[in-house]
């Protein structure tokens, strides 16, 4: 009752009162403030370079204006088309497979019993993610080489005759990229969720388990239900990369063979802007990329919330 | 209480917001417009110095060591290196730079780096004339008589005026100098190595044409069947089996009449990538090369998994396979047609932007850098009196002039290491040369035909060899220096066909038949075509008739 009346009260007072009343909090909160406009919202501005001729000798300001040039060019290039049709695929595949990897993952080492085998299976599962791609794609290359242990080991048992080309077959890129993607994030990713089952009330548990539940049953019903909160906001969360990402996959992993599965948005930018210099037109890339991320935060965040009742804002 | 608490709250997001603030600001350090910044006791060229000077090289030193040290002491001039974590020819660091008004008192970049031209375009630098006619006379006779003419000849742009110092320029001048000394091929031309114990088993056949190759290395991988017949890297054959190239003497275009064309229109160009369909067809060539870094490649060949390897001449000295310790390396003899080409662009580029803060001073160090005495100085290290004198790797000395050896630039001898330095060196290269510290990392300017009169050895039998072997098959075009602006319609086009060759090329090595060779061959050449490659033929013919007529009245 007290609660209401505050919020209400707090409601109707002018925003500059309750800034006021804040003024601690507020002054708290002004340098990350200062940090989000310098660094996060004033360099919007240099979108505008996605629709000019960009001189950097010149600068924005006196760079000539085109249009949707830049745009127009982007929509006819071919490479554009793969490269966005590779990015959503796997995305896609990793909001489906990987994403929810490290909530099973979490799941399984919950219901571990033995509590040193647990910590050593938690701690094992993050190192991974302390190595850097660089490293893992290098391991990987090698272990399975057509002479590596993996096709190797195969050729022994007889499982096969002549050694896989992993790294050449296109129609394997996608499968390989979301195994190293899991091995190497889902130990990481698992923490997350740990902690919020650390914070289920084991009452619920111990009621449960007197009404006869089962290990399977007190997952289904206690666990999981508690879990979905924190799942739909991390998913609202990722579904904005839907559009970016897997360029070290791209990189270190794609070569000729595999280009058709292998090069996304991300590699192409990098080339357009880094590499031959076009800054405008990589600018144009991202920021296409980062219009489809807000759409699509946007509608997830709907969706989320008539579905769970879950919004991020 | 509440009051204080109130107090000290808005102190600390005071404080932090300071922190912020200054971590956001410059040092403002390089934003000294030289025509202001001097002071009397810099001008009179006594005062201690420090000039901020990027690299775009890795590799480059901090100038810290004991070479550096001893030249700062000569000139009273030191510098802050800002270099990159690996080598940035595409000029991200100096992009940055140019947007953010920093640029440093000196660059020393690769010739071919991509932001030298906006740094030239966009007026940011110094013109090389002006300084040399106003802080440096003596730097042009310099550079005329010792380096070659063409260093203030051949860089001008369309103003007339020269905005950069080259070195490792091939001049006149060091071509002479090279071919006297045996030192005209270097060791890095693409080369075909063999293990001497595979070859010597099927009686070391003649290597000299692709069929002839083909035939050995099918009869090696017949012996060895466990083995890798050929490996090399990505970095070799992504894109245009670039290794294969000189072995096949293909020029960097192809010229037909007045005409330059794309080299995939060279008949020559068609027959490599013909030759690398035949390997792959035989299982000789596999996706391996085309797929491995150099790490993957050199870890495999040091197993001893490969029975050719793609590298250079310097292999005769890598340890032997592991799997036999009592074999090595050696170079197989190159194809009848090899040919090495070369468009002399130089290999470093120093400029000096509007913001250095004492031309003059910057100008007389140069004057110094470029003389003899300079170059001795940097490159050669503490002079001794004669071979045994030598104290430490620090101090030297590290050379003496050897009498008995003319040379054509120093009266008293040929620079030679004192013979401990020279021990060193061969006992572990990175290592000594790093702790001298003097050399190439800290190279400003280099006078090739002086600096490398130390590492030249006409007595040297395998490196004449070498030499005589490897010297005529080298072509140099510098016709062909073409400049085109990666990021203009040129550029796009240029980077969409080199985007498709790196398609089409695996598709064509790998091709499951000859039919298929032609038919794909056939369609790589049209989609050339539409990616509009007549249209940058056009701009290379331009550029192409220009530089004749510019090398032709120079």
């Amino acid at each position: 009752m007290h609660k209401t009346d505050t919020h209400h009260e707090r409601k109707g007072r002018h925003w500059t009162t309750v800034f006021k009343s804040q003024l601690t909090l507020q002054m708290m909160i002004l340098p990350s403030m200062i940090f989000l406009i310098i660094f996060a919202y004033i360099p919007i501005a240099g979108n505008v370079i996605a629709f000019q001729q960009f001189n950097l000798t010149t600068g924005f300001l006196k760079s000539p204006f085109i249009g949707l040039a830049n745009f127009t060019e982007m929509f006819s290039d071919p490479t554009f088309y793969m490269a966005m049709r590779n990015t959503v695929i796997l995305s896609l595949l990793n909001m489906v497979i990987v994403f929810p990897a490290p909530l099973l993952f979490a799941l399984i080492i919950n219901e571990i019993p033995f509590l040193r085998f647990r910590k050593f299976v938690q701690t094992s599962s993050y190192l991974p993610n302390f190595i850097s791609f660089s490293m893992v794609a290098s391991m990987w290359i090698f272990l399975l080489d057509p002479k590596g242990m993996v096709n190797q080991s195969m050729l022994l048992l007889n499982m096969i005759q002549h050694p896989i080309e992993f790294w050449t077959e296109p129609g394997l890129f996608r499968p390989l990229s979301i195994m190293i993607s899991i091995w190497k994030g889902v130990g990481w990713g698992a923490i997350i969720y740990l902690a919020a089952i650390s914070g289920i009330n084991p009452d619920l548990y111990e009621a449960a388990k007197m009404d006869g539940a089962g290990r399977v049953k007190r997952i289904i019903h206690i666990t999981l239900p508690s879990l979905i909160p924190l799942f739909s906001i991390l998913f609202i969360l990722n579904i904005g990369t839907l559009f970016s990402g897997n360029l070290d996959q791209s990189v270190l992993l794609g070569n000729s063979f595999n280009k058709e599965t292998s090069y996304v948005i991300e590699y192409y930018s990098l080339q357009m802007g880094l590499e031959l210099t076009r800054y405008s037109y990589a600018t144009a890339v991202s920021f296409f990329q980062s219009t489809m991320a807000i759409l699509l935060v946007l509608i997830a965040n709907w969706f989320s919330g008539k579905v769970s009742g879950n919004r991020l804002f | 209480m509440k009051a204080s608490f109130k107090n000290l709250s808005v102190l600390i997001a005071a404080c932090m917001s300071l922190v912020l603030a200054a971590g956001c600001a410059g040092t403002g350090s390089n934003q000294t417009d030289g025509t202001k910044a001097t002071n009397g006791a810099e001008v009179d060229g006594s005062a201690p110095l420090t000039l901020s000077l990027y690299s775009d090289r890795a590799w480059y030193g901090d100038w810290s060591g004991p070479g550096a040290k001893r030249i700062q002491a000569k000139t009273g001039i030191g510098f802050n290196v800002k270099k990159p974590v690996q080598d940035d020819g595409d000029g991200k660091d100096i992009s940055l730079m140019i947007a953010s008004n920093s640029l440093p008192d000196v660059l020393v970049v690769d010739a071919g780096n991509k932001m030298l031209q906006q740094l030239i375009d966009g007026n940011y630098l110094y013109s090389m004339d002006e300084l040399i006619d106003q802080y440096a006379p003596k730097l042009r006779s310099v550079l005329d008589e010792q380096y070659g003419p063409e260093l203030l000849t051949n860089f001008k742009e369309k103003d007339g005026k020269t905005y950069k110092l080259v070195s490792g320029y091939q001049t006149e001048k060091y071509l002479e100098e090279a071919k006297k000394n045996a030192g005209l091929a270097p060791v890095w031309l693409p080369q075909l190595i063999v293990r001497k114990d595979y070859y010597d088993e099927i009686g070391r056949p003649d290597t000299s044409s692709p069929e002839k190759y083909i035939a050995a290395l099918e009869q090696m991988a017949k012996n060895h069947p466990d083995k890798i017949p050929y490996l090399g890297d990505k970095s070799q054959h992504t894109g245009n089996l670039s290794w294969f190239e000189p072995q096949f003497g293909i020029e960097p275009y192809y010229v037909t009449g007045d005409d330059v064309k794309n080299k995939i229109y060279d008949s020559k160009w068609k027959d490599m990538i013909k030759f690398g369909f035949e390997l792959a067809s035989k299982g000789l060539l596999t996706k391996e090369s085309f797929v491995n870094t150099n790490d993957v490649t050199a870890q495999k060949v040091a197993a001893g998994d490969s029975i050719v390897w793609a590298y250079n001449s310097t292999a005769e000295n890598s340890p032997a396979p592991k799997d036999n310790p009592d074999t090595k390396f050696e170079m197989l003899q190159p194809f009848s047609t090899y040919m090495a080409p070369t468009i002399p662009t130089g290999w470093l580029a120093l400029v000096i932007p509007k913001s250095n803060k004492n031309p003059e001073r910057t100008m007389k160090l140069l004057e110094y850098a470029a003389s003899k005495e300079g170059q001795a100085d940097f490159f050669f290290g503490a002079e001794g009196q004669g071979e045994a004198d030598f104290k430490d790797l620090a101090n030297g000395p590290h050379f003496y002039y050897d009498s008995s050896v003319p040379n054509d630039y120093f009266p008293q001898g040929k620079p030679t290491y004192t013979k401990d330095f020279s021990d060193a060196l061969n006992k572990d290269w990175g290592g000594t040369w790093s702790q001298v510290g003097f050399g190439e990392p800290i190279v400003l300017l280099a006078n090739w035909s002086v600096s490398n009169t130390v590492q030249w050895n006409p007595k040297d039998e395998k490196r004449v060899a070498y030499d005589k072997l490897m010297s005529p098959r080298m072509k140099f075009f510098p016709e062909f220096n073409f400049k085109i602006d990666s990021a203009s319609e040129f550029g796009v086009i240029d980077a969409k066909l080199n985007s498709a060759r790196e398609d089409y090329v695996t598709k064509l090595v790998f091709a499951s038949s000859e039919a298929e060779f032609e038919a794909t061959f056939n369609s790589f050449l049209k989609v050339a075509e539409q990616l509009g490659v007549a249209k940058l033929e056009a701009e290379y013919t331009r550029q192409y008739a220009e530089m004749k007529q510019k090398l032709g009245n120079s």
